[in-house]
């Protein structure tokens, strides 16, 4: 009996042993306890301030540090609600500006919302259709070629399947004077059919990308059909020409800068002036106006004025059909 | 009476009595005094398994840096990889650890979308077409050797992670973080100075670039062969991935095209440069370069129905995470340009209040 009893001491103990390593809490030191009063506190300032996204992510490590705190969890509860209340208030007031056409207050009161919660996937999508906007804006137009001169026939086509078997076979490299697609294109420029050319010259460099005469070449028939178009009053379609001759262009070409500069600017004011007219009537579409002027011009001070100014007024006559 | 005397027999009995009392009273305390000290140690043992970890959930794991500790070392340990040293920089906002710091390793993306209160994260990718080798002068789209030397060692020495289309698709669909300086190197249409003149200098940087090849140059006179495209994969640095068939304006319709022969027309500018690089390179292909940077709806729809996930144009910008993946801006670098201009096409954060 006694030998029984001396037995069951050490085998008690060792399950007390392993449990208790489980069960019982970290001993926490005091730089321990310091620095998560420290973070604690730099929650509650957080979530004072109005940070809610930094705020959350205190609390959330707060609480993996100290599960078992159910103020803790509270409070990190609380911050979630609230950041899902105010990014979908932001993300409505989006979509509301979105229908009446007013993109740029539309991405900012997305842009709000994700700064709240940047795991809002509605307001990431709008945000996207915005953004695809906006690099199709940006992107110089490309005029339409003269249709004569993109068909391809079936002799030019032989002459390049040759071209490309020298090439293939030997290894030799073939001059630009003997493409035909540059021979024709030189002399539609001569004779001054500078926009038939193009899409020759085009079709010359997908073959020859280094010939830079043809560069120049391509460059100098833009530039011809845009400025034509530029004294046509045909402003937007000049612009795409313009850049294009600029982005082909061996060096700079200062009278080349100044007529596109001076074609955004009349494209600027063109749109300015419309969005002036058309003010008084409906204040959306000025804005729309305004907003597409300082896509030609982002220093033009008088649109950016109206803007700021136009935004206001839109939203005290919401307020006040509310 | 004789009850109330104690009999030597009693004396005997009582004596024997209090030794076993006395015995198990020092057992008890013996035992006592054991538990107490399991206990203890048990106290003692519980909180940190390893001697440092202060906690770990399933977001985060709350460390204290110990003597040989440092960022990378943390990063391995609890982040699978050194190279990721950079997500418990950026989340602590610290460049290195001190013994005895507490150290916060995010288990998972924490600001997926990049967007602060002060504004918003974004990738630049460059764009080269051309390189010219050394003593040359440089054309508009031709860069020199120098330059692009002189441009590489601008961004190793501002601290800029060179990373490739896959991390930033990952980015964009919120799966993964990138480091805060990161940038994307491209080179479109796949001339053969790619290889002679700017490869020599990205392996001399290990920077990773993307090369953007239309199938039917390869080969040409000024262009790349298979060879050396296959060569350049296989370093690892370089990833190929297709810039059309023959580099037409896939927005443009031809004379009397109707809508279904374009389709099908620009359906085979993208499947035959994709089929052609897989066949000859072998790389699995993700990211579409539009010849031009010239897109449209049907484009994109194309692009996308051939299972791509990412489109990128020539508009120049960075990419937040939120940029549409299908009309990625692309800085293209000229002849010329400076470091200035290079810093500006680097704008890695648009600064805007947004609360």
């Amino acid at each position: 009996m006694t030998r029984a009893r001396s037995r069951i001491p050490p085998i008690l103990l060792l399950v007390l042993f392993t449990s208790a390593c489980s069960i019982f809490p970290a001993p926490v030191s005091k730089q321990g306890k310091d620095n998560f009063a420290a973070r604690r506190a730099k929650a509650e300032k957080l979530t004072g301030r109005d940070q809610l996204s930094a705020a959350l992510v205190q609390w959330r490590i707060l609480e993996t540090i100290d599960s078992s705190d159910p103020a803790i969890a509270e409070k990190r509860r609380s911050v979630e609600a609230e950041i899902d209340r105010r990014a979908e208030r932001h993300y409505e007031s989006g979509k509301s500006a979105l229908a009446r056409g007013r993109y740029t207050e539309a991405r900012d009161e997305f842009l709000a919302a994700l700064t709240i919660d940047p795991s809002h996937e509605e307001t990431i999508e709008e945000l996207r259709a915005i953004d695809q906007r906006l690099v199709r804006r940006s992107r110089p137009k490309m005029a339409k070629a003269k249709p004569e001169a993109k068909k391809m026939t079936a002799s030019k086509t032989a002459i390049r399947t040759k071209e490309k078997q020298i090439v293939r076979a030997g290894g030799q490299t073939i001059k630009a004077e003997n493409s035909e697609a540059l021979a024709q294109a030189v002399a539609l420029t001569s004779q001054g059919a500078y926009l038939a050319s193009i899409p020759l010259i085009e079709k010359h460099l997908s073959r020859y990308p280094e010939d830079d005469k043809a560069q120049s070449l391509l460059a100098i028939s833009h530039r011809e059909v845009g400025i034509a178009l530029y004294k046509d009053g045909r402003l937007l379609e000049a612009l795409g020409h313009l850049e294009k001759s600029r982005a082909y262009a061996n060096g700079t070409d200062r009278k080349l800068s100044g007529i596109l500069a001076e074609a955004k600017s009349q494209l600027a004011q063109e749109s300015y002036d419309k969005g002036i007219r058309i003010f008084s009537k409906d204040v959306a579409q000025a804005i729309a106006f305004w907003e597409e002027t300082l896509s030609y011009d982002p220093n033009h001070v008088k649109a950016k004025l109206n803007l700021h100014n136009a935004y206001k007024i839109q939203k005290n006559l919401e307020s006040m059909s509310q | 009476m004789s009850s109330g005397k104690c009999s030597p027999n009693s004396t005997e009995r009582y004596s024997s009595w209090g030794l076993a009392m006395t015995i198990r009273r020092r057992r008890f305390e013996l035992r006592l005094l054991m538990l107490i000290s399991v206990l203890g140690l048990a106290w003692g043992c519980a909180p940190v398994p390893d001697g440092r970890v202060i906690s770990r959930g399933n977001d985060f794991i709350v460390v204290v840096a110990r003597p040989r500790d440092n960022l990378a070392s943390l990063a391995a340990e609890f982040l699978g990889s050194k190279s990721k040293a950079w997500v418990i920089e950026d989340f602590n906002g610290i460049d290195r650890v001190t013994v005895g710091q507490e150290v916060v390793i995010p288990l998972r993306p924490v600001n997926r979308a990049g967007i602060y209160p002060n504004g918003y994260r974004k990738v630049p990718i460059l764009t080269y077409h051309r390189f010219v080798s050394p003593g040359r002068s440089c054309t508009r789209l031709a860069v020199t050797a120098e330059s692009f030397t002189e441009q590489l060692a601008y961004l190793r020495d501002n601290g800029f992670s060179v990373i490739g289309f896959r991390e930033l698709a990952g980015f964009l669909e919120g799966k993964s973080q990138i480091p805060p300086k990161s940038v994307i190197l491209t080179i479109d249409d796949g001339y053969r100075s790619a290889y002679e003149v700017a490869y020599p200098i990205l392996k001399k940087f290990g920077y990773r670039a993307t090369l953007f090849v239309y199938t039917d140059f390869v080969g040409a006179p000024a262009g790349l062969t298979w060879t050396q495209l296959k060569e350049m994969v296989g370093s690892g640095l370089i990833d190929i991935q297709p810039h059309s068939k023959t580099h037409a304006d896939l927005t443009k319709r031809l004379e009397n095209e109707s809508e279904a022969a374009y389709k099908k027309r620009i359906a085979k500018e993208i499947s035959s440069s994709t089929r052609d690089i897989e066949k000859h390179v072998g790389v699995s292909i993700h990211t579409f370069s539009y010849p031009y940077g010239a897109e449209n709806d049907t484009v994109v729809e194309a692009v996308k129905a051939q299972g791509f996930k990412l489109g990128a144009t020539v508009t120049r910008g960075g990419n937040p995470s939120f940029a549409h993946p299908f009309v990625l801006r692309r800085s293209q670098v000229y002849c010329g340009d400076n470091l200035k201009v290079l810093a500006k096409r680097l704008d890695h954060f648009e600064k805007k209040p947004l609360r």
